[in-house]
């Protein structure tokens, strides 16, 4: 994103809608005297919200073209890009829809370290620490989330040299790993998280085998790890259903109906 | 994508604070945008407090007709939020008997969505939990602005507003359900609970109130 400073009044509406504070004042000044605002390009994530908010009363806020690797911001970072695969958002259905696609079994535990989350974004050198670390433990990447195509080789984990000056508002790296395996991983997450500028939140995945709490929380607690009280829960209701079609009195009808009444 | 996990609070607060969703999977239900679009409707019969979807937007940048009546097969999940238990169950009732077969994920205190689950007899199938936050924590601001900011998973509610919107509230120059609706508007999926947020601004500004 960038603002066109002969047209910027210095209102500074648009700094507030910054989520990484990359909107700054610079030395130029208006006729009356504000300062004419900049976007300091490498912390700028390409997120939009600045130009969706719609707020600078000259249009002075204005979407550059954006070439590669810069691109990578806009495809982890503004939920309305979509990635080259076409799937909108940063990782993948992970659990959302694990009930139809059986993703994860019992006894298997999903990671999820999503960097950058939440609100200070990262780069990819913290998340080229994150990948390298894991990768020293064996996990394989979960092959659907975008960011597994930046890493240049699996077995070191090592991302590719040309995007590391990126930044993004957020991106998962995820796996699928055996319950047993956390004895390893979760201690080698707690150690990356010491090497790292930014922060990441951590969630693991696992299947309820009566609808209850995980039994993978007893090994997560005695690992000396915290469990949120507060998650989500698949309610399993969901099925594989081939060439679906809306009945005919569908829900164009029904919401038809609405509007008339 | 983990948008709804890793909302921040206390429990109490929380407790007003459930996400739900509904997703088709990609290969197995991929015609299935009118059952989607169906678990919303039967939503918007409660008093959710907010809904939407990243493409059309959320209850205050779009309407519920927008959504319902779209035919863009790419929309890919819809979002509603619910206050109240009691309404969370009966929606839960309502998911059961329509047996409509797509995915539906709800957000919240897990104690809480498990016993909706036992009272209409839904198995809930796969959880994701959330073990917090780490690295540089310090970086992070106030707990009661991540209270407020977490509740947009894509980081969309800023740090920079939610504070303007704490100092408009505390000068009475925009009412807390004002202020909340402003920053709901930046949540572009619709999963920001603007009910939820009032509560904070106003706790705010009048603390011992």
């Amino acid at each position: 994103m960038r603002i066109d400073s002969e047209k910027c009044t210095g209102c500074g509406s648009c700094v507030l809608y910054c989520p990484v504070e990359a909107i700054v004042e610079t030395d130029k000044k208006t006729a009356k005297k504000k300062a004419v605002m900049t976007v300091d390009l490498d912390r700028c994530v390409e997120c939009g919200n600045c130009l969706r908010a719609d707020v600078c009363p000259v249009d002075a806020v204005v979407q550059q073209p954006i070439d590669w690797p810069r691109s990578l911001r806009s495809a982890f970072s503004n939920p309305m890009t979509e990635h080259k695969s076409k799937d909108m958002g940063r990782g993948t259905e992970e659990m959302k829809t694990n009930e139809v696609t059986h993703r994860f079994e019992k006894g298997d535990v999903g990671v999820a370290i999503e960097l950058g989350r939440p609100l200070l974004g990262a780069s990819f050198r913290d998340v080229d620490r994150v990948t390298r670390a894991m990768a020293r433990l064996g996990v394989k990447f979960e092959p659907n989330n975008p960011l597994t195509s930046l890493i240049e080789d699996p077995s070191s984990g090592a991302l590719r040299e040309d995007v590391l000056g990126e930044r993004v508002l957020s991106t998962i790296v995820e796996f699928k790993i055996p319950e047993e395996k956390l004895d390893e991983v979760l201690p080698a997450i707690k150690e990356v998280a010491g090497r790292i500028d930014s922060v990441f939140s951590l969630g693991v995945i696992s299947v309820l085998p009566d609808g209850g709490f995980a039994p993978v929380l007893e090994r997560i607690r005695r690992l000396g790890f915290q469990v949120r009280p507060n998650g989500k829960v698949n309610l399993g209701l969901g099925r594989a259903i081939p060439n679906d079609s809306p009945p005919s009195r569908d829900i164009q009808t029904i919401s038809s109906e609405r509007r008339k009444s | 994508m983990t948008h709804m996990l890793h909302r921040q609070g206390k429990a109490e607060a929380l407790a007003e604070d459930f996400t739900m969703l509904t997703i088709r999977a990609r290969g197995q239900n991929d015609g299935s945008l009118w059952r989607m679009q169906k678990v919303l409707e039967m939503a918007s019969r409660y008093p959710i407090v907010n809904f939407g979807d990243i493409k059309n937007g959320n209850k205050f940048t779009t309407t519920l007709e927008t959504i319902l009546s779209s035919t863009d097969q790419a929309l890919p999940i819809l979002h509603m939020v619910f206050t109240n238990k009691d309404d969370v169950t009966r929606f839960m009732k309502d998911l059961k008997e329509a047996d409509l077969g797509i995915s539906v994920v709800a957000g919240g205190l897990f104690e809480e969505i498990f016993q909706c689950c036992r009272k209409v007899g839904i198995t809930a199938h796969t959880a994701n939990h959330s073990l917090g936050v780490f690295g540089r924590t310090e970086k992070l601001p106030s707990q009661e602005v991540l209270d407020i900011t977490t509740m947009c998973g894509h980081s969309l509610v800023t740090v920079a507003q939610t504070k303007k919107m704490i100092s408009d509230v505390k000068k009475g120059k925009v009412t807390p359900e004002k202020a909340a609706e402003k920053l709901a508007r930046n949540c572009l999926c619709g999963i920001f609970n603007p009910a939820r947020a009032a509560k904070i601004l106003r706790l705010i500004a009048s603390p011992g109130v």
